[in-house]
């Protein structure tokens, strides 16, 4: 479980350089349809490469290969789970509501 | 669809870079264990930030194909174009492919981003 604080999100914009303010500023994403922040989705992406590294490296590194749909925003403040099927299947998700599906696997290596 | 740039970029891959996305992923890098290979989602955008359209843009898909371990040190170069274009629910897409090698030449990531663009922009 992770938490996507509004801090974190404010860490992934400095680090990846996309300062887009409906990440990082509350007032500008009460305007738009989201109504508040949400996490940048490479963002996202990172707290499931977390998992997937976890479980295949050090072929991984090499050998990986991960597709993925943004299909819901995640909010600041949000607590996120991540699971990985034994087929690969892969979803983030906030309590039942799930916002990135994708599959993951590793090519095979000669 | 010779209308939207391509280009390359650099991106050098030190120990403040690696702790510090690991750190904004929810993780904690210690020092020895492998660079995360979703830092591609790093260098890829540096590289692709010179695409003109920034404003209103959603990110709706992201695929990365992994080839090489990434190593402290390593120099990373990252070629992108958009390789496709198409219209669905009257919103505009766009696919941005990037190719990234290392200072060996070795072929590190492929990625392939999906873009919804802000309303006023038509697909080709």
């Amino acid at each position: 479980m992770t938490i996507v604080s509004q801090d974190l999100i404010n860490i992934y914009a400095e680090v990846s350089g996309d300062r887009n303010p409906l990440h990082v500023d509350p007032e500008f994403a009460a305007t738009t349809p989201f109504g508040r922040t949400i996490a940048h989705g490479q963002l996202l992406l990172g707290i499931i490469g977390r998992e997937l590294a976890a479980r295949w490296e050090p072929h991984w590194s090499a050998a990986g290969r991960l597709q993925v749909k943004f299909v819901a925003p995640v909010y600041a403040g949000d607590e996120v789970e991540v699971d990985v099927d034994d087929d690969g299947a892969v979803r983030l998700r906030v309590g039942e509501r799930i916002c990135v599906i994708g599959t993951a696997r590793l090519e095979e290596q000669e | 669809m010779a209308e939207w740039p391509s280009g390359t970029g650099e991106f050098e891959v030190t120990t403040d870079a690696v702790s510090a996305y690991v750190r904004a992923t929810g993780g904690t890098w210690t020092s020895g264990s492998p660079v995360p290979p979703t830092l591609a989602s790093v260098f890829s955008y540096a590289a692709v930030a010179a695409m003109p359209i920034k404003d209103g843009v959603v990110l709706t898909g992201q695929d990365f194909e992994f080839h090489a371990p990434i190593a402290l040190g390593d120099t990373l170069r990252t070629s992108f174009e958009v390789t496709d274009e198409f219209e669905r629910r009257d919103r505009a897409f766009m696919v941005i492919t990037t190719r990234t090698v290392n200072q060996h030449g070795d072929l590190v990531a492929i990625g392939r981003i999906t873009r919804m663009l802000p309303r006023t922009e038509r697909a080709a």
